[in-house]
This record gives structure tokens, sequence and C-alpha cells, in this order.
């Protein structure tokens, strides 16, 4: 017994050993140490340190803006999920298919992640706030003739837009690599029972995707809720400070207006609610997984 | 098979040592400086668009010095700026020279070096009141090496063809004079003014005026902000900040993107204003780093104040508020003696020698206010704000070193709905006194 | 069948249609990398063709592109593999042994993908700064191994329980070690799934800015991204070098991305999945 313990040591060790270390000394500690940090009243310029306990957790939830930023972010992450992974999904099945000109119509669909997002977000800045109103102006089309980016409502939208358009790429490939695991003699089975399209879509591609469907939705949620470089580059915040998401708001919190404690502390908030929402979903999803 | 296991834990033992052996302290310069004669300098510059200058400008002091070796740090634009600012101090790995915005010197002041003792000889080498403005709780701890102006350019060319004659800018003295103005030049066909619809535009420039024209000591623009937080201040009733704001209705009136107020992208609007297709433009001398260059634009401008009422003798109504904005600090939370030296050496050469002023001046187009300049600049706009400054028709915005790091965000964003109709006269008020009641409960 | 072709071609075409629209952003960038900034400025939606190249001299010389691209491409390979190797071995061990631990650890890693890096930012720089473990392309690898791990950890294990165990089985019946299980039978399974994270984690490495710029101080240690940067100026920025710039930075990966789809394929028609 006590040598088969060494043993399972020793597995652990040798395979877990190094991600877990690395990942404890560059993650978490510093989130403790973050989390520490919210306690006290600890400023980058003055360099104090002296418990306040939970002040700056009030000063968080006395903020209004607060809440409507988080409610904000959540509706767009909701959105920005939901159309990326529908738009993913199907190019990706429409790409699965061994059709002429699939790899280029592949790297196409995924040149939107070879830029960065700083860099992307200023582009569709200039795309909404320049060009679309100058076509708009020229061909008399009211949705176009002033630009998204001057109202809040159509701002959500370019975010979402944006957003979904480049996870759209991301995600296809996650989709079709799941594919591929797809037994090829299950799907001609059901074409020679007489399944059409849509048939075999719901009743055997859809259920053998589950696995990739949880890793993409928590891939989706994820990264809208951490989307920063998109929302510096394409609103910044505007207009008028209307759409600022929750990383965003923290940046200008903890490092611009210099309320470290009160910043990281709707940093340690929002990390807990996507936390719970990304787990609980993928803990159903798991649970709905075919082990093959 | 035995060969593959090998192979792979080797690679594994290999990674494992090549991490816990390496604590390279490759940042530090400390150590390296204590018994060589070598000294190495960084230099953090949040003047972005002039990274270049700066970089060759280093190189050529290497050969007149070269035993000193200077460094860039460029950085990116905006916020994360200050993120790296923040990292640098948080890895106790500063950097020597800093050129940064003087709020943010004031606000990290215990880390840097106090010069106080040099103030005598800043300020026999400068023009009056320019190392007054850079003072901060009266010390010494940052340099000034430009001076910048803002208001309502205009450019000559445009405006002169709108209104038949050569126009006469101290004719402007009252707000009724420049609705008279703006009126013509809207008859003949021109859109007379342009505001950016920024928020640091609307907010840190335009609306600072409201504290700073209340009068011309800054310790009582200080007081003024100071009173507003505790709720003493009823800024609706405060004939400044009423006068500032009919003003400012005015250019809104006038303003060439009335349809789309909140769009705000500064190369084009300097590059509309460069080619002449709005008259006035309510923004600062910097624009010529912007158009300098371009091509085929007029080249003859000016600039003329933002009036805040109807008697012409109102204190800010014939003067251009001018600022310092950034200012060269030294590091004192982790450098050595010799390199602080080394750095105010460098400073001095830089403000008065040839190649220095001339990389200043000519190269990075900043308004020195330093005495015996002798490099010319093509800069138009800073030429015309000089004017203003040789006769003493300034304004000094000296409060906004004071006011919060965040205060331009959040009243420019209240300024911005009101730009763009979203919000009446009340609202904004009752906006603006809840924010600065809001900073008097951090 | 004459349905089923009409069909094909109207899908065809819509996806053609949709590409061109998704392509339409980067085509601006393609464009505008032959013209001037001022150009750029005044009128952003011409489609006339220009071939100057006088951006992309800019470009090259103020980036200093071969040191530049030197430091991306290293830190890139060895990143991916550092985080591949390590993360694949991972998930193999909270994939397969079903102990407390390992489920306690996964969950962590996986919710750990939810902290947006500003959180840790200025804590993991003051950690580290205090123990002079800064400016060095160490550092930055130990970081990224750190902060990739759970990306690929999660991924990897989402496939590997896809597996079936049989074939483990088998070869532990054989007599074989769990080292020579995983390296010989499990690892050449997840080549579709390695390619995939290989691509993102390429891509994530190879643009990151942020990171960099705060562990990397010296200029000879900078990668592409931190000296694209240099376009970008108080106000506004530069177009006409900065899109010459991206270009330039984006071409290796899009090699990158076209070789490893044959891969992806190849691999799938070798039989390795059964």
């Amino acid at each position: 017994m006590v040598k088969q313990k060494q043993k399972n040591i020793g597995t652990f060790l040798f395979f877990g050993g190094p991600a877990v270390f690395v990942f404890f000394a560059v993650v978490l500690v510093p989130l403790a140490f973050g989390f520490y940090l919210t306690l006290t009243n600890w400023n980058m310029s003055s360099g104090q340190h002296r418990f306040v306990w939970l002040k700056n957790y009030k000063q968080v939830f006395s903020d209004a803006s607060y809440l409507s930023q988080l409610w904000f972010t959540l509706k767009y992450a909701f959105f920005s999920v939901i159309f990326s992974n529908a738009g993913a999904f199907f190019l990706g099945l429409s790409l699965n298919r061994g059709m002429k000109g699939q790899s280029v119509l592949r790297t196409g669909f995924f040149t939107p992640n070879l830029i960065g997002g700083l860099v992307l977000g200023y582009l569709w800045q200039i795309l909404f706030s320049q060009v679309l109103p100058y076509i708009g102006r020229k061909y008399g089309l009211p949705l176009f003739a002033t630009s998204w980016l001057s109202d809040t409502g159509r701002a959500f939208w370019a975010l979402v837009i944006v957003n979904s358009w480049q996870l759209i790429g991301y995600l296809m490939i996650v989709y079709i690599a799941g594919f591929v695991n797809i037994p090829s003699d299950l799907l001609e089975a059901a074409e020679i029972d007489g399944a059409g399209g849509i048939k075999k879509i719901t009743s055997i591609i859809l259920p053998l995707s589950v696995s990739s469907i949880t890793i993409c939705v928590f891939l989706a949620l994820s990264r809208s809720f951490l989307t920063y470089d998109l929302n510096l580059a394409l609103t910044n915040g505007g207009p008028y400070g209307s759409t600022e998401l929750a990383s965003f708001h923290i940046v200008q919190k903890a490092f611009l207006s210099n309320q470290y404690g009160v910043g990281q502390a709707e940093a340690v908030i929002l990390f807990i609610v996507v936390a719970a929402i990304a787990l609980t979903q993928s803990f159903l999803m798991k649970k709905m997984e075919v082990e093959a | 098979m035995k060969r593959q296991i090998f192979l792979i834990s080797g690679i594994y033992l290999l990674c494992i040592f090549s991490f816990t052996g390496c604590t390279k302290s490759s940042g530090s310069t400390k150590s390296r400086n204590s018994s060589d004669k070598e000294i190495k300098l960084t230099f953090f510059n949040t003047s972005a668009e002039v990274n270049n200058q700066f970089s060759e400008l280093f190189d050529v002091y290497h050969q007149s010095h070269p035993n000193v070796t200077i460094t860039l740090i460029p950085t990116p634009i905006g916020g994360q700026q200050i993120q790296q600012f923040q990292s640098l101090i948080a890895s106790k790995n500063p950097a020597t020279l800093a050129n940064l915005d003087i709020g943010t010197i004031y606000l990290y002041k215990n880390k840097f070096m106090d010069l106080t003792s040099e103030k005598d000889y800043f300020e026999n080498i400068s023009q009056q009141d320019a190392v007054d403005s850079a003072l901060l709780d009266g010390k010494l701890i940052g340099i000034p090496y430009t001076v910048q102006g803002y208001g309502l350019l205009y450019n000559k060319r445009v405006v002169d063809t709108a209104l038949g004659t050569t126009f006469d800018p101290s004719s402007i003295k009252t707000r009724n004079d420049l609705e008279a103005l703006f009126k013509k030049i809207s008859q003949a066909g021109v859109p007379p003014v342009m505001i950016h619809g920024a928020n640091w535009s609307v907010g840190a420039h335009y609306l600072t005026l409201a504290y700073a024209l209340q009068s011309p000591d800054v310790a009582k623009d200080v007081q003024f902000v100071t009173d507003m937080e505790n709720g003493k201040v009823d800024l609706g009733k405060n004939a400044i900040y009423s006068g500032l704001l009919d003003t400012f209705d005015l250019l809104k009136k006038y303003n060439y993107r009335k349809n789309d107020p909140l769009v705000a992208d500064y190369a084009k609007d300097c590059l509309d204003f460069a080619s002449g297709k709005v008259a006035f433009f309510f923004m600062g001398d910097w624009v010529w780093s912007q158009i300098g260059s371009l091509e085929g634009i007029d080249r003859e401008y000016g600039i003329i104040p933002v009036p805040v009422s109807n008697s012409p003798d109102d204190y800010g109504n014939s003067r251009i508020p001018v600022s310092e904005p950034k200012l060269f600090a030294i590091d004192n939370s982790g450098s050595t003696p010799e390199q602080q030296a080394a750095a105010v050496d460098f400073i001095k050469w830089l403000l008065t020698s040839a190649e220095g002023q001339a990389a200043l001046v000519s190269k990075m187009g900043f308004n020195m206010p330093y005495k015996g300049v002798t490099v010319k600049s093509d800069n138009v706009l800073s030429a015309a704000v000089s004017k203003y400054i040789q006769s003493g028709k300034t304004i000094s915005i000296g409060v906004m070193t004071y006011l919060p790091a965040d205060y331009y965000t959040a009243t420019g964003d209240s300024m911005l709905k009101y730009l763009a109709g979203k919000t009446d006269r009340q609202s904004l008020t009752n906006e603006l006194l809840a924010y600065w009641e809001s900073v008097a409960a951090r | 069948m004459k349905k089923k072709n009409s069909g094909t071609i109207v899908k065809n075409l819509l996806l053609s249609v949709l590409l061109v629209a998704f392509l339409f952003p980067f085509i601006e960038v393609i464009i505008n990398s032959f013209r001037t900034t001022q150009q750029f400025i005044s009128n952003p939606v011409s489609f006339r063709i220009q071939l100057s190249l006088k951006n992309y001299v800019t470009a090259y010389k103020s980036m200093n592109f071969p040191t530049a691209f030197f430091n991306s491409a290293v830190i890139t390979i060895t990143g991916i593999c550092l985080i591949i190797l390590f993360s694949s071995m991972a998930a193999y061990l909270f994939a397969r042994f079903k102990w407390r631990i390992n489920s306690v650890l996964f969950f962590i890693m996986t919710a750990s993908m939810t902290i947006p890096f500003q959180v840790v930012m200025i804590p993991l720089v003051t950690i580290y700064g205090s123990i002079g473990f800064l400016n060095s392309r160490q550092a930055l690898l130990f970081m990224y191994l750190g902060f990739g791990a759970p990306f690929a950890v999660f991924t990897f294990h989402g496939f590997i329980k896809g597996i079936p165990i049989a074939l483990e089985e088998a070869a532990s019946i054989d007599g074989a070690s769990k080292i020579r299980i995983f390296f010989q039978i499990v690892l050449p399974l997840l080549t579709p799934v390695l390619a995939t994270v290989i691509v993102l984690d390429v891509l994530w490495l190879w643009n990151d800015y942020l990171l960099p710029s705060l562990i990397l101080q010296s200029a000879n240690l900078r990668t592409l991204p931190l000296s694209t940067y240099n376009f970008f100026s108080s106000y506004s920025v530069d177009y006409g070098p900065l899109m010459a710039g991206l270009i330039m930075t984006l071409l290796p990966v899009l090699f990158l991305y076209l070789f490893l789809q044959k891969y992806i394929i190849e691999g799938i028609a070798a039989g390795a999945v059964k």
C-alpha cells in the first residue's frame, strides 16, 4: 500500500509537478497577494500598508455605476457567446465537408485572430466612425448616417459584433477538431438509414460535440468577460463612459484614478461572478458529455 | 523506447534547472555602477510621438559624454503609460529620468529628487514664471522644458476670406463679439468653429477654465475646488461657470461637428482644420506636431482667447491659458548618487546646449520657456501663443495639477453628454457637483 | 442529384460573400499599408491601389525588425514547447487519475481562466521585481507557462476524456509504464488538439503586448508587438507604417497556420484516430 502511495506521489509530481508549480507561482500567489492588498489601503504612490478590512468592498457596492457596468458586461458576454458559437458551429460544419477551397475559406475566417486586439479595435473604430457614416450619408442609409459609436445602444452592438467576429474564427477551429473525432461510419450508417442533413446534425453531430461546445462556450464567456483591448480601442468607454466593460472599469479605477484597493476589490468580485457562471455552465454541460 | 524516455526526462530536467538556475538581475543597474566610471541611465518617456527624436538625442549626448549611456523607455498611449510607470516602480527598477505629466509627478512626488537647491540656476536661464509654474507645493521637483497654450485657434486664410478683410484678433473681447464674428463667417458659407468631442478636450481644457478663472492665484482656485468637494459651492450661480457655459452653448451652436459631435477623430479634426474646412478650432498649439509635416495645407494660423463674459475687462477674456504640461523628474527611489548627478547634468545640457535646444525645438516641436534659445521653430501655433506669454496675458491653469487623476474623464463625460444634447444645464451642474462630492468621500 | 448541386452552389456563394465581409478589415490593412497616413485620414475608403513601399521601409527601420523578429520567435517557440509539454502531461494526470487533489487542481486552473490580467499585474511585478526575476527571457517564459497552462490543460483534458481508455488499459496489461503509455499512445492521439492549441497559443504569444512591456525592459529584448506600438503617439496613430508593420508581423503566423492546417488533415488521414 505504501509503495502504491509513493508511486502515486511520483506520478503526480512527474506529470503535474511543473505545470502546477508554475501556475501557483505566477497566478495564484499574485492573486492572493492582490486580494490581501484589497484589505489594506495600499496605494502605488503612498506605499502604505494599513488594514482597512472591508472598506474597499463597501465602496465598490456604493458605486452605482459599477453594478450597471457589471450588468452591461453580462449582456455583452451573453450575446457574444451566442453569436460567436452559433456562427462558429455552422461555419465549422460547412467547412468540414471536404469541399473545394476549404482550406482557403478556413484560413480566411481565421484571419481576424491574426491581428492583436488593440489594433483590431482601432481599425473597427475607423470603420464605424468614419467609413460607415461616409457610406451611409452617400447612399442615404439612416442607420449608418452617424457613427454607431456615438450612441450607447449601437455602440453596445458594435462591441458585440467585433467581439463575435474575432471569436468565430477561433472557435471554429475548436469545433472542427471536435467534428474530426466523430466516427464517420456513424454518419454513413445514418445516411443509409435515410437521415437528412438536419437530422444528422441534431441526432449525431450535436450530441457528440457537447465537449466541444462546453469548451467553446467557456472560452467565449471568459474571453468576453476579460475584454479590455477591444473596449479601449473601439469605444474607449464612450460615448461619455457608457460602454465601460468590467475589466476596463477596473483598470480605470485601479490605475487611472489611483484607487487601487477599490479597483482590485472590483476585480475580485468580477472574478467570483465570472467563475460562478463559467463553472456552473461547464459543470452542467460536462454532465451531458458522452464518454467514447 | 528507453532512449525516448531519457530524452523526454532530459528535456524535462533541463527546463526545471534552467529556471531555478536563473535569477538574472539584468534589470538593475545599481550593482554595475559602483566601481565603473560608466554610468547608465534610463529615460521614461510619455511624449510618445517624439520617442525616436529622444533616442537620437541620447546618441548625440553619448558622443560628447562617452561614459554616460542613456536608454529610452518608450511608452504606449493613454492609460497604459501609467500602468507601465507603476510597474517600473513596483518592480523596484525605476527609470532614472522621467518625462511625465505634472499631475503624475505630483502624485508620486515622494519618489523623485527634490531639486529646489538648483532653483536659482533654472530661474536664471528661464523666462519669467516658467519655474514658478512648475513648483509643486513650493518645491522644484520637475524641470519644465515646454510650455503650451490653448484656446480658439484659427486658420488665417479661411477667416480673412470669409470676412472679406484681414481679421484683427484683438477685436474679439467679449462673447457678443465672438457671436457676431461666428454669424458673419457662417453667412459666408464657412463653418465657424469645431469642438473636438473628447472628454479630455472639453473636460481638462475647457471646463478647467471654470476653476482657473476664479482667481489668478492658483491656491484660491484649489480652494474653490475643495469648497465644491465639501458642498459649499452653488455652482449654477457662479458667474464664471455660467459665463463659460454660455460661451460653450455658442460654440455648440456653430459646431462644424454638430451632426455627430462625439466622433472625436483627432487626426481627422486636425487635418480638416489645416485644410481650411473650418475657421476656428478649440484646441492647443500641440496641433502643430500633427499637421506640421502634412502636405498641401494652410500655413498661417493665430489664436484668440475664449471669452467668458460680455465685459471686456473681466479676467480671462483677453488671456490665453498656458501650462507646462510635462516636466523632467529625476528618480530618488532607487538610483545612485552618480546616476542622479549625471541625470542633472544631462538635463542642464539638454536645455542649454545647441544640440539639445535644436532637438527640443526644431525636431520635437516644443516651445521652450527659456532665454537665449536661438533655434527657430516653424511652429506657427506656438509663435501665436508666445505673443500672449511675452505680453504677460496668460491664465495659469496650475489648479489642474492638484485635481484627482480621473477628474477629466468624469467631468469630461458629463460635458460630452451636454454637448450631444442629452442633458440640460441643470443636470450637468448637478452631475459635476455630485462628482466633486464623491471625491471628498474617497 | 441536381437538387444537391444547386444547394451547394448557393451555400458556396453565401460563404464567399461572408468571407469577403469577414476579410474586409484585413483588406483595409493591406491596401492602406501602401498609402501615406495623410491619405488614409482624408479618405479611409479608397480602393485605389498604389504600390509604394515607403511605409514598409520606415516600419522595418524603426521597428528594428530583425531583432524584434528574433525575440518574438524565440519567445513564441520556446513558450509553445513548454506549454504543450507540461500542460498535456498535467491534463493526462487530471483526466485519468481520479484523485481528489486532481479534481480540485483542475477546478482551480479552469476557474483561473476568468481572471483578468490587470488584476494580477501589479502584485506579479511587485513580487518578482523584489526578487530580481524580471527583464529576462526566462522570466517572461516562466510567466507564459503559468498563464498559458490553464487553457491548454483545459483543452487537452476535454479531448483526452474523449479517447477510449481501452487502448491504455490494454497497454497497461502488457506491462507498459505510465510514462510510456502517455508518450507513445496518448500523445499521438492528441495531434488534432495539439495543432489547435499550438495555433491559438502562437497567436497569443506572438501578438502579446502587455506582459512583455512590463517584463522586458531592455531595448534588445523587445518583441514585435512592442516595436509596433512605436507608431502610436499621445493623440493619434501613424497609420501608414503601422499597417505595414502589422503585415510584416502577421505574415509568419499566417504561414504557420496554413502549414498546420495541412498537418491536421494529414494526421487524420494517417488514421491516427481510431
